[in-house]
């Protein structure tokens, strides 16, 4: 997620945010403490290590440092403490590159993606697609908007989470204004569906790519899996943005002239190259059909994904520099950093401790491990960036895998909250950033902490009940796939 | 709190797109109706070249040729002129192929300026001049892959588009480029003032191109559609017109097409002459008034 100027309130909240994660981060430590506990390293260390990963975490939530600086600095202090303690062992500091290491396949995920993503995006391709279905509501206000929530979900799941909503925010603005439409219903409803086209597949979105790789979790089983409740959430957001809003939804002005202005768009003034439009869109669907299959092939998804990139570069004539140096740099600096201090955090045998901690909360009870932690995700993401969330969950839930319990609920609870969690707060998620953030700059209208509270944390309180149950189904009936 | 001006960017630019589709202004692309081909030769060492461009733009055009030799370079220019406008009414051309040598062939001064034939040409004549420069390799190559200079003018964009259209029907490719000069926004920046100055960045200028050069890309592309032709756009930002235009031609051979009338808000005579100069490959210029 990156930085943007934010609502006045943001601090406030996510200090609450954080006070709440220290409180459960506390709370597991001293119950494992309680419940003896679990196989950790000396004290002195998890203190330190856990100091320096919580004095990162602040400095990315209340933007003290750029988190991808942040992260860095969280990394050589981690290095240098776990160095000092003695935690890397024989390894020495070879160990460090064996974290990073470890994390190799979800960093070529993200950078072969950030290449075809930005050559499809840039190609024309998803704003022509897009034009010609506005062109199909006649700019009648509730088709218009039911349209634009199901575009979103297409374009969030085949080019991931920013760059989808960034067309589909863009969109509903540039029409909106043509249209004479008050833009913020539009704008809810696209920073909110984005969440849930986050989930659909794997390659979807950050965290669920995060979670993925570490999890080995197969692209295929995301179809059965987390895109039911994807589509079911959507349902959702348009449900409730459509409720909130219905007076701004209302049919207002001379519907044929409206018509008539819609049917005047001209999508053709977006193609800029046919032939960057075409391939890029045959990569993109190969690269989907790659994703599917990569398991049978017996490669990894990181493979898939730089082949994507690499014939994306070939083939579309693009500039191979320009589309390199659009790739999220700072996200990538930001994930070597976070790996790297979680990897030494994990190597004092804190993450190990929490889990334990966690096991102990929820009494060994398995269901209830996975409906605490679906609370505890849904309420943090809406407050805390949902990537260092997930970064940091993860190695707790393979703490807990190698405890002997059995993780794939853990797992997919873990995909489905930390996305759906986002919605509560314009915080909360990449796309709610760069919706509130377009509609300020674009049209000086301004979405309050008040008002996305009002309309993201009813989303988010039915998606979280719906999540919950859909969960719990899934758990009761052994439903979820082998891990 | 920081701002990201990278995602400002690239929000700018997708807005840029989506208002160029949804604000279209009517660009109606009429294919040149170009019978006959005139070519003036003065006897020069690029007669052979200008013969061959000639040759190669009747033949892409499906027009007969007609040549002529021009009057010794020492006559008065404007009577040459007079001779060659004379004898393109004499035969209904509606293409005149002159050249104006580049580079090595001529003399440093010689180099600042066209030659006052084509400099009258370029006043007088409301026919378009395709003006030969360096020797080619392959004409009908060149020809068929045009560099359409796009400006912001809608009334001068419809005549030089339709007459890349017409070039490059049936596999060759146009490759249009609107170039926001550093020179001209530093100057509107002036005129504006500190405080409204400062509002013109260069994301906007380049939004504004994409938005007022949609028409034409829109026509562009359904008229590729139906004759055949590719249709490449591209805004090229941070360079003078003349270094982004000779960037853009690349090491590929491609001929220039230049639109230039008397009214304005777009590239008047004065940039068509700067272009032609700058131009090792031939320039086709064309007046839309």
């Amino acid at each position: 997620m990156r930085t943007f100027p934010l609502p006045g309130n943001s601090r406030t909240g996510r200090l609450l945010g954080l006070a709440l994660g220290l409180w459960v981060v506390l709370a597991a430590v001293a119950r494992a403490e309680g419940a003896g506990g679990s196989p950790g390293g000396p004290m002195a260390s998890m203190i330190v290590l856990g100091a320096i990963m919580l004095a990162t975490y602040i400095a990315i939530a209340f933007e003290l440092l750029h988190k991808a600086l942040a992260a860095m600095c969280g990394a050589v202090l981690a290095v240098i403490a776990a160095m000092a303690f003695g935690l890397f062992g024989a390894g020495g500091y070879e160990t460090v590159h064996e974290i990073i290491g470890h994390d190799l396949g979800v960093l070529g995920v993200i950078l072969g993606t950030s290449i075809l993503v930005e050559i499809a995006g840039h190609s024309g391709l998803f704003h022509f697609i897009s034009v010609n279905i506005v062109k199909r509501t006649q700019g009648e206000p509730k088709r218009l908007f039911l349209y634009m929530i199901v575009l979103t979900v297409l374009f969030c799941t085949l080019l991931t989470i920013a760059p989808g909503t960034l067309i589909m925010v863009t969109l509903a603005l540039a029409v909106t204004k043509e249209l004479k439409l008050d833009p913020k219903p539009y704008i809810m409803g696209i920073a909110l569906a984005a969440n849930s086209g986050a989930l659909v597949t794997f390659a979807s979105g950050i965290c669920t790519m995060m979670v993925g790789a570490k999890a080995g979790l197969h692209y295929m089983d995301f179809f059965r899996v987390t895109t039911p409740i994807a589509l079911l959430s959507a349902v959702v957001v348009w449900a409730v943005v459509r409720r909130l809003y219905r007076d701004e939804l209302r049919d207002r002005g001379d519907p044929v002239e409206r018509a008539k202005r819609v049917q005047s768009f001209d999508p053709w003034a977006l193609v800029h190259d046919r032939r960057i439009f075409w391939r890029s869109a045959i990569i993109l669907l190969a690269t989907v059909a790659g994703f599917a299959t990569a398991q049978a092939m017996g490669v990894g998804l990181d493979l898939i994904a730089m082949a994507g990139g690499a014939a994306a570069l070939l083939l579309s004539g693009f500039d191979t520099e320009t589309a390199i140096r659009k790739v999220k740099w700072p996200l990538i600096v930001f994930f070597v950093g976070l790996f790297t201090l979680i990897g030494c955090v994990q190597a004092t045998g804190l993450l190990a401790k929490l889990a334990g901690g966690i096991e102990a909360l929820s009494g060994g009870n398995p269901l209830a491990t996975t409906m605490i932690l679906g609370v505890f995700v849904l309420v943090l993401s809406g407050i805390v960036d949902n990537i260092p969330v997930a970064a940091t969950l993860i190695p707790i839930v393979v703490a807990m895998g190698q405890n002997g319990m059995d993780v794939t609920p853990l797992w997919w609870t873990l995909v489905v909250c930390a996305n759906l969690g986002g919605n509560s707060t314009p915080v909360g998620s990449v796309a709610a950033v760069i919706a509130v953030h377009a509609l300020e700059k674009e049209r000086n209208i301004r979405i309050g902490w008040g008002e996305y509270l009002k309309a993201g944390g009813l989303t988010l309180a039915i998606q979280g009940v719906l999540a919950l149950t859909y969960l719990w189904a899934f758990f009761e009936f052994d439903l979820f796939p082998e891990g | 709190m920081k701002h990201d001006d990278e995602n400002t960017q690239d929000i700018s630019e997708s807005m840029g797109l989506f208002e160029a589709a949804l604000r279209p202004d009517e660009i109606t692309l009429e294919s040149p109706r170009i019978e006959t081909v005139l070519v003036a030769v003065d006897g020069s060492n690029q007669t052979a070249t200008t013969e061959a461009l000639g040759r190669a733009a009747a033949d892409i055009l499906e027009a007969r040729i007609v040549s002529m030799d021009a009057p010794p370079q020492d006559q008065d220019a404007r009577e040459t002129v007079q001779g060659i406008l004379a004898e393109a009414d004499r035969h209904g051309a509606g293409l005149l192929v002159v050249d104006a040598p580049f580079g090595e062939d001529i003399g440093a001064l010689e180099m600042q300026s066209l030659g006052s034939v084509v400099d009258i040409l370029l006043e007088e004549s409301s026919l378009p001049l395709l003006i030969a420069r360096h020797e080619l390799g392959d004409a009908k190559a060149t020809l068929r892959n045009p560099v359409l200079v796009v400006d912001w003018s809608p009334r001068l964009q419809g005549p030089p588009a339709a007459m890349a259209a017409a070039l490059a029907h049936a596999g060759g490719e146009v490759l249009m480029i609107a170039v926001p000069e550093p020179v001209v926004l530093e100057g509107i920046r002036r005129l504006l003032g500190d405080e409204e100055g400062k509002r013109l960045t260069d994301e906007l200028v380049s939004r504004a191109e994409v938005r007022l050069s949609g028409s034409l890309v829109a026509a562009m592309n359904k008229l590729a559609d139906q004759e055949g032709f590719r249709v490449r756009f591209q805004v090229r930002s941070g360079s003078s017109l003349v270094n982004a235009v000779t960037d853009a031609m690349g090491t590929t051979e491609r001929v220039l097409i230049v639109g230039h009338g008397d009214h304005d808000g777009g590239h008047g005579l004065q940039h068509a002459r700067e272009l032609i100069l700058a131009s090792r490959g031939p320039v086709l210029a064309v007046k839309a008034s």
